[in-house]
């Protein structure tokens, strides 16, 4: 393997820095608080102590927002009505890569409470999921994870948070939880509560750094901010939607 | 190594550029709809107008904190499973990279859109060792198709024409001829998924890291970073040095920024935060995760405080949307993966001064590209402090000056300014000499030997016969 230059790289860093800088402890001190401020801690108990009416304003200005971006909100009232709609969505459309129509979702509570697996039963549609199990073989089961994705022309997630402002999901990356699944498929459909719904990015990035240090609820290995289907304007600058992601995407509210 | 530059093609360049017809179509399309854009999405930010600044501030506080950070990131990164290697150069940074696909024995990568790889010649160095590597931004997959080189740094293939596009795919990759941006799309989407899942490796770059959390962030609108950083085994990051945050809260601002400042978005389609490789025991994600950090010359900026400032810089593509000479010459004048105002000061930076002096010698210092900057950035500044650089000499740069019979000239002026007699009659006999020689009425149109490069594209006016001074001393005073 080759030589790794850290120490002499970060020296030569530290002496382009010039000799007035101070030393590096009290920098870091400086430049890395300990305590979050004071607007930070204002803005989370905002967010912790949001009226049923409050919510709903930042359903309508998520709606709002979602529009121009071609990313379709729906209400609905309860898991079940959720169900209804992929159902609704999964007899509507067509696969774009091959004959067959399956789905792939996330192992989730929420997700589970849809029970898509009896709703679509009617229409014979495999309902695929990413669940592993520690025990059994890792590799064999990854292999069949991403075949199962791959295959399906629609991938259902549920979300960490969602922005209202910028109309984004917010998905951390858990166990049981694929990353391809909103990705790879033609069609993303997230599933979500009224009450993960935040008002802007300041609100979001407040609670996320009120987070970050706690192990089972960190910042995860990976994290991803998803506002409307892939889209690019590479060609003379026309907007096409589809370019490598999802072309279509939706976000089911439940109100309940 | 291939060399990215070629800075010395700058004026051969924009003349071809600027008699190209269309290309000015398609700069003039690309500025109006990005720059004027980027304004109003900055003030529309709820900190208001004064958050360029603000950024501003950030940055520096960053930059002048650059070991601290980079320490914390690697730190983390490690901490988290992942790999970090600093490269003091070009050559270092690709040869890690390629000991990296030895080892899991990679055939073929896929990339996400990265200037900085652009800068150390990473495909041609993949590609001599048999790796076959896919540029999967749309932009950039069709200027590899096409044997070029980026022209814009977010939008790269802007100065293709939609049938040239069409032309392309179907010679490339036998499909019909369209020239229907969507039908396009859709062929080059189904080719680069069978490369997304064949893929042994991705490459992207690093839009922004946060050095508290030790995630870097990637962006796009595609959803190709993403595909990148997701179906692979094994991912690598390129990240130049400076482009890391101290914590979460200066990550918003400033991506926020970023994304206004790129496409006028209040934030880019995908943003991933990657903090290192995912256990084997999730459904998916790469299994290993190298981050690769490049100085590769910016700790030379860095150490100079005239171009400390330069490091500020988030790759926007801002000031190229509204630079009055990129509008014109188009990103291929600059001979480097960096153009526009942006450009044409980093690239003397990297390249060597005198090597690409013509491209801060083009830029006309309107200042345009400093209030577009989303970061506040005084491009028109270190313009000015290059040229200086030029004209004296700086060894530092090891730049040697310009132009010694100008610069002898200039130190010649200097001298009689500050010695007004000597001056005055310096005047005196040249406006009696040049009656001599140029009888005619009107301005000089051509100057004698090696003067006349300045008669070239612009005329000159005679020196006045009454000198302003004694104009002056004779007109009444306005009582
Ligand atoms: S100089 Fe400013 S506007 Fe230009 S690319 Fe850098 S950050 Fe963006």
């Amino acid at each position: 393997m080759i030589q790794n230059h850290r120490a002499s790289f970060i020296n030569r860093v530290r002496q382009s820095l010039g000799p007035d800088i101070g030393p590096a402890d009290v920098r870091r001190a400086r430049i890395f608080p300990e305590t979050s401020e004071k607007v930070s801690q204002n803005l989370l108990q905002a967010v912790q102590s949001r009226a049923p009416k409050e919510r709903e304003t930042l359903l309508a200005m998520l709606m709002d927002q979602a529009g121009p971006l071609h990313l379709h909100v729906t209400p609905v009232a309860d898991p079940a009505e959720a169900a209804q709609q992929i159902a609704a969505l999964v007899r509507q459309k067509n696969p774009e890569w091959g004959e067959k129509k399956s789905l792939i979702r996330w192992s989730h509570p929420l997700l589970d409470a849809l029970d898509l697996e009896s709703v679509l039963a009617d229409q014979h549609i495999p309902v695929h999921t990413t669940a592993m199990d520690s025990q059994a073989d890792l590799q064999g089961q990854r292999q069949l994870i991403r075949e199962n994705t791959v295959a399906s022309f629609m991938g259902i997630t549920a979300a960490d948070y969602c922005v209202a402002d910028t109309a984004t999901i917010v998905m951390k990356t858990h166990p049981h939880q694929g990353r391809a699944v909103s990705l790879v498929p033609s069609v993303h459909v997230a599933v979500i509560t009224i009450d993960q719904i935040l008002t802007n990015l300041t609100e979001l990035y407040a609670v996320l750094d009120d987070e970050k240090n706690t192990p089972e609820n960190g910042l995860t290995h990976h994290m991803v901010f998803i506002s409307g289907p892939s889209k690019t304007a590479d060609i003379e600058l026309t907007m096409v939607h589809g370019a490598h992601g999802p072309k279509e995407m939706h976000i089911f509210v439940i109100r309940a | 190594m291939d060399d990215p530059f070629t800075t010395e093609k700058y004026t051969a360049k924009s003349r071809q550029a600027i008699s190209d017809k269309r290309l000015q179509g398609a700069l003039a399309d690309v500025q109006a709809r990005l720059g004027p854009a980027t304004q109003t999405m900055y003030s529309a930010q709820p900190e208001g107008a004064g958050i360029r600044q603000q950024a501003h501030e950030i940055r520096q506080r960053c930059i002048e904190n650059l070991d601290i950070l980079l320490e914390a990131l690697a730190d983390k990164v490690t901490g988290n499973g992942g790999q970090v290697f600093f490269a003091n150069d070009a050559e270092e940074a690709v040869s890690c990279c390629l000991a990296v696909a030895k080892k899991h024995g990679v055939k073929t990568v896929v990339k996400g859109k990265s200037m900085v790889t652009e800068e150390v010649g990473l495909n041609q160095a993949l590609e001599a060792e048999g790796v076959d590597v896919a540029e999967t931004d749309l932009g950039e997959y069709i200027i590899q198709l096409a044997g070029e080189k980026p022209s814009h740094i977010i939008a790269p293939a802007i100065h293709k024409t939609r049938e040239q596009v069409g032309q392309l795919f179907a010679e490339k990759l036998g499909i019909d001829y369209t020239a229907d941006p969507a039908a396009l799309t859709q062929a080059a989407r189904a080719v680069l998924r069978e490369k997304f899942l064949a893929a042994d490796m991705g490459i992207t770059g690093c839009n922004l890291a946060c050095a508290q959390t030790g995630h870097i962030t990637t962006v796009s609108n595609e959803g190709n970073i993403r595909m990148t950083s997701t179906l692979p085994r094994v991912h690598v990051a390129f990240m130049g040095m400076e482009r890391v945050v101290a914590t979460l809260k200066d990550h918003d601002i400033l991506f926020r920024l970023l994304s206004s400042g790129a496409a006028a978005q209040k934030l880019g389609g995908y943003v991933s935060y990657v903090g290192g490789p995912g256990p084997e025991d999730y459904p998916d994600g790469p299994v290993a995760f190298h981050l690769i950090i490049i100085d590769n010359g910016r700790s030379r900026m860095l150490a100079d405080p005239a171009f400390r400032e330069m490091l500020c810089c988030i790759r926007c593509s801002a000031c190229l949307n509204v630079c009055p000479v990129y509008g014109k010459i188009g990103g291929h004048a600059y001979g480097s993966p960096y153009s526009g105002p942006v450009g044409a000061v980093v690239t003397p930076l990297l390249a060597g001064l005198n090597r690409a002096q013509d491209l801060c010698f083009g830029e006309t210092l309107c200042g345009a590209c400093k209030q577009a900057c989303p970061v506040d950035i005084d491009l028109p500044r270190m313009l000015r402090e290059l040229r200086f650089r030029l004209a004296e000499g700086d060894e530092t740069w090891s730049a040697t000056p310009v132009s010694k019979p100008e610069k002898f000239a200039m130190d010649t002026f200097a001298w009689f300014t500050s010695h007004p007699a000597a001056y005055r009659a310096a005047l005196f006999s040249a406006s009696r000499m040049q009656a001599l020689v140029y009888a005619k009425e009107g301005p000089i149109r051509q100057l004698p030997g090696p003067l006349a490069g300045w008669t070239r594209s612009r005329t000159l006016r005679k020196i006045s016969s009454r000198p302003f001074r004694s104009q002056w001393k004779s007109r009444k005073q306005p009582s």
